[in-house]
């Protein structure tokens, strides 16, 4: 009976903190940590999940960060890279998207430190068609206010901008951003609160001209 | 926490237009790049561990203790002083190197300057046996010493001729401190010989290791991002910045979420 018990569960002890990650792969939505833990023990299919969770979001946070699409792609892929390269160091300590992001934002900065002409050279613009079945002024104020908003976005120091998108993209709080960042928790909330000021004026202006 | 959460009509207003700005999605031919990537990487071994691992570790920490406390029963043994002496740092003897900035100096000059801090070190090995010189070695055996043109020779060959002239005297009053020491077990005579001598040692193959391998911090400083970040500010000052770059680059390979601070960003 022993053996059998022992062949059968030859995992974590139930106590232990490797077991508690494990813990919610039983219900439906298994959660992060669960899916990296068990990506890092040779589950191909959990990282396929993993990735889906959060493939969008973190291009989506390069490719505004960077403000250029080919750099945003190299670094999405080294981003991904290196939490493959690094799955046996991981430990469920934190949130799994604390610790993406923090690669992300440190691949960034090295590659800022790289390339350090690469500031004031963006190539994103967007250029949108109105939605069909809106009314022509509607959706003319709401498309300027976009394109505002883009402008400002990428037009934001580089600070400002990983911040606002840190919060927006990956749905970080101010003390996670802090912590992904390396500043203090205070600095991230002054920074978030500078970037959506910019942002909300540069939505407001047409109608303030107008 | 509901405090941060909570935003003014206004930041929802740019929540949500962003949120109609950022519908981009990673391209197909990335994800399957990422998932290839992911698919064909190295199983890791299993970091369960076996039956072995419980005795074997006890082991290893009794035997490292044992260790331990023998090397602190003999430090504290030791006179205060003897051991003191700090071969690399100290700029009072002649042929010791005084820390200067890097930054103008080549590749030529810095290798330059790390083999006459070895050379340096070695005569300092000699140095700390002239206090135990009386006991170990008879009064004549100085006179044999050659005395070769030490006037006319530059600081650091004087020191290397220091060391070489030093190297059979060192050998032969370890091997009477050794014998004196089983004879007289209160004199510790032995145990400051061994204590210098190994000081000095560590600190020739740390030397060693700066110049061989293509990174400079240890591997044991290697296990811990935070070990290993201050091995590299250790390093920092004498290094060019290529080394540093190289050190970085490693180690952002094996903590990829180590939050270097801005010094280095």
């Amino acid at each position: 009976m022993t053996n059998l018990v022992t062949t059968v569960n030859p995992g974590p002890t139930l106590c232990s903190r490797e077991a508690l990650a494990y813990a919610p792969a039983m219900g439906p939505i298994p959660d992060d940590s669960a899916l990296m833990l068990r990506y890092r023990d040779g589950d191909t299919a959990a990282f396929d999940a993993l990735y889906h969770r959060h493939n969008d979001a973190l291009y989506r946070y390069l490719l505004r960060l960077c403000r250029h699409r080919d750099t945003a792609e190299d670094l999405f892929q080294e981003v991904w890279g290196k939490i493959i390269k690094s799955r046996a160091n991981y430990r469920a300590s934190a949130k799994f998207s604390t610790f993406l992001y923090r690669v992300a934002h440190n691949c960034f900065i090295d590659h800022l430190r790289r390339n350090k002409r690469h500031a004031d050279n963006f190539e994103l613009h967007e250029e949108r068609e109105a939605d069909c079945g809106e009314q022509p002024d509607v959706s003319t104020e709401r498309l300027l206010a976009r394109q505002r908003l883009n402008r400002a976005l990428l037009e934001l120091p580089d600070d400002q901008r990983d911040t606002f998108l840190l919060h927006e993209e990956a749905g970080l709080t101010i003390e996670q951003i802090a912590a992904v960042t390396g500043c203090k928790r205070e600095t991230a909330k002054s920074r978030l609160r500078y970037a959506n000021s910019k942002l909300r004026e540069a939505i407001a202006e047409p109608a303030e001209t107008a | 926490m509901n405090d941060e959460r909570d935003r003014t009509t206004a930041d929802q207003l740019v929540s949500d237009t962003y949120r109609e700005v950022a519908d981009e999605r990673a391209p197909q031919s990335l994800n399957d790049k990422v998932l290839r990537m992911a698919a064909s990487a190295k199983p890791l071994r299993s970091l369960i561990p076996g039956p072995w691992m419980k005795p074997v570790a006890w082991a290893a920490t009794i035997g490292l203790s044992l260790a331990i406390v023998l090397e602190l029963t003999q430090v504290a043994q030791t006179p205060p002083g003897v051991d003191a002496i700090s071969p690399s740092v100290s700029t009072d003897e002649p042929g010791m190197l005084v820390p200067a900035s890097n930054e103008t100096l080549s590749e030529t000059e810095l290798d330059d300057r790390r083999d006459r801090q070895v050379q340096a070190e070695k005569s300092a090995v000699a140095e700390p046996l002239d206090v135990t010189e009386p006991q170990v070695r008879p009064r004549e055996r100085r006179d044999v010493k050659p005395e070769v043109h030490r006037a006319e020779m530059p600081v650091t060959e004087e020191a290397a001729a220091q060391a070489i002239s030093h190297a059979p005297e060192l050998r032969e009053a370890a091997a009477t401190a050794d014998g004196q020491a089983a004879t007289d077990a209160d004199d510790g005579t032995a145990s400051r010989v061994s204590n210098t001598a190994a000081v000095s040692s560590m600190t020739v193959q740390a030397e060693k290791m700066l110049m061989a391998g293509p990174l400079l911090c240890p591997a044991s400083a290697r296990e811990s991002a935070d070990e290993w970040y201050r091995c590299i500010e250790t390093i920092r000052a004498s290094n060019p910045a290529e080394a540093i770059d190289r050190e970085i680059g490693a180690l952002r390979e094996q903590f990829p979420d180590y939050p270097i601070p801005d010094t280095d960003k």
